[in-house]
């Protein structure tokens, strides 16, 4: 169970990025040391991720349940047990800029 | 297309710039040579007199009927840039149609982003922005503090992620318009080599703004560049990897900016503690901790 309660509606089932759609064709991912550039070529809108946002892109394969997240961040990052909250902020909607 | 056509060319020029063929044309010979100053660097004659871009300028010739005035036109293609009876306008206009026709069109190997550029010490200093952005009142600073001049308009990138000499005269805005000033004027001199970018400055002038610059991470700093960058949209596969070669061997940091001579000593502290096999992230120099430090000292660099 995700540990924010407002979140776990939208949160329930594995993740899926465009990348896990096979939307890649639309994308250009361009990695730089723990971030990410992401190009949506069909909206032509640019998405920085930063090392956390980045983790999180690569583990939404459709396969992957939100709480598996957690605890792979927990793991890699030191980030607390019950972090359902960076998942959610990082898995809906990448950061924009630019 | 056809209508342009028939307004009676009788004198052009046709040329080569970064792997694109433009041609020009007028119905007066004289102003050849005026355009000839217009052409970005590193232009070559052309012998084809079929051409990738056209643009036709006509002038309009005094005219013997009171009252009647004739303007200059010009052209790109079947479009019309200007109707003027100031020459000097229509002039401009056509040198900022070239520029950018030229940095979007370019061929792969050159990327083409708005940006001041200088060198220093085998590398270079990118400060994207766009125009009245005070890119060139900074560069002319740096060139006063002994840095080379690569450019106040567009950082040329070859694939290598290296920035090449792009070397227009500055364009100055003072009271009575714009003036053209080559880097002499200044007391430097135009860079030859192609150099590796060192520090990418995203900043802006603002009047009495403080100048505190924070680290930007390798993909800020990329998305800066490409938020200025002329061909963005063209082929972002080819322009990532490109941008992202950039920020990998250099440094990143964003501040707003009050007078430039208040930066410059700053910005060469900044690049001379860059050591490009660092990851620029983990960077904390000397000159971080000051920039940190002086966000405390409430005061306003001149």
């Amino acid at each position: 169970m995700i540990a924010n309660e407002s979140t776990t509606s939208s949160l329930e089932g594995p993740i899926q990025c465009p990348h896990a759609r096979g939307e890649v064709d639309d994308l250009v991912v361009q990695e730089i040391y723990d971030e990410l550039v992401v190009y949506d070529l069909r909206r032509h809108k640019v998405h920085s991720l930063n090392a956390t946002a980045s983790l999180i892109w690569r583990w939404c394969d459709g396969q992957t349940l939100p709480e598996q997240v957690a605890q792979r961040l927990t793991g890699q990052l030191g980030i607390p047990p019950g972090s359902g909250r960076v998942v959610s902020l990082a898995r809906p909607r990448p950061a924009r800029a630019g | 297309m056809e209508k342009v056509d028939r307004l009676g060319w009788t004198a052009g020029l046709s040329f080569t710039a970064y792997g694109l063929s433009v041609g020009i044309r007028t119905n007066d010979a004289e102003v050849l040579e005026r355009v000839l100053s217009l052409l970005p660097p590193k232009w070559t004659p052309n012998e084809s007199t079929v051409v990738e871009s056209l643009f036709s300028l006509r002038v309009g010739k005094p005219s013997n009927r009171p009252g009647r005035r004739n303007y200059h036109l010009l052209y790109f293609g079947a479009a019309r840039l200007a109707r003027s009876l100031n020459m000097d306008e229509v002039c401009d206009i056509l040198e900022n149609y070239l520029q950018l026709t030229i940095a979007y069109w370019a061929r792969e190997d050159h990327l083409f982003v708005h940006a001041g550029v200088v060198g220093w010490r085998e590398r270079a200093i990118v400060i994207p922005g766009r125009s009245f952005s005070g890119k060139t009142t900074l560069v002319s600073a740096l060139i006063q503090a002994g840095a080379t001049y690569y450019s106040d308009e567009m950082a040329v990138f070859d694939p290598h992620g290296r920035v090449q000499p792009y070397p227009v005269p500055l364009s100055v805005r003072e009271a009575g318009g714009k003036c053209r000033m080559t880097p002499d004027a200044f007391g430097g001199c135009e860079g030859r080599e192609p150099l590796p970018v060192g520090l990418v400055v995203v900043t802006e002038y603002h009047e009495g703004a403080r100048w505190q610059p924070r680290p930007l991470t390798p993909a800020r700093a990329l998305m800066a560049l490409l938020d200025n960058t002329v061909a963005a949209r063209r082929d972002p596969k080819v322009s990532l990897p490109i941008l992202q070669r950039v920020v990998e061997t250099s440094s990143a940091f964003k501040s707003k900016r009050g007078e430039a001579a208040g930066v410059v000593a700053s910005l060469l502290a900044l690049l001379q503690a860059v050591t490009p096999t660092q990851r620029p992230h983990d960077r904390n120099t000397e000159e971080q901790k000051r920039a940190h430090d002086s966000k405390r000292i409430d005061h306003k660099l001149s």
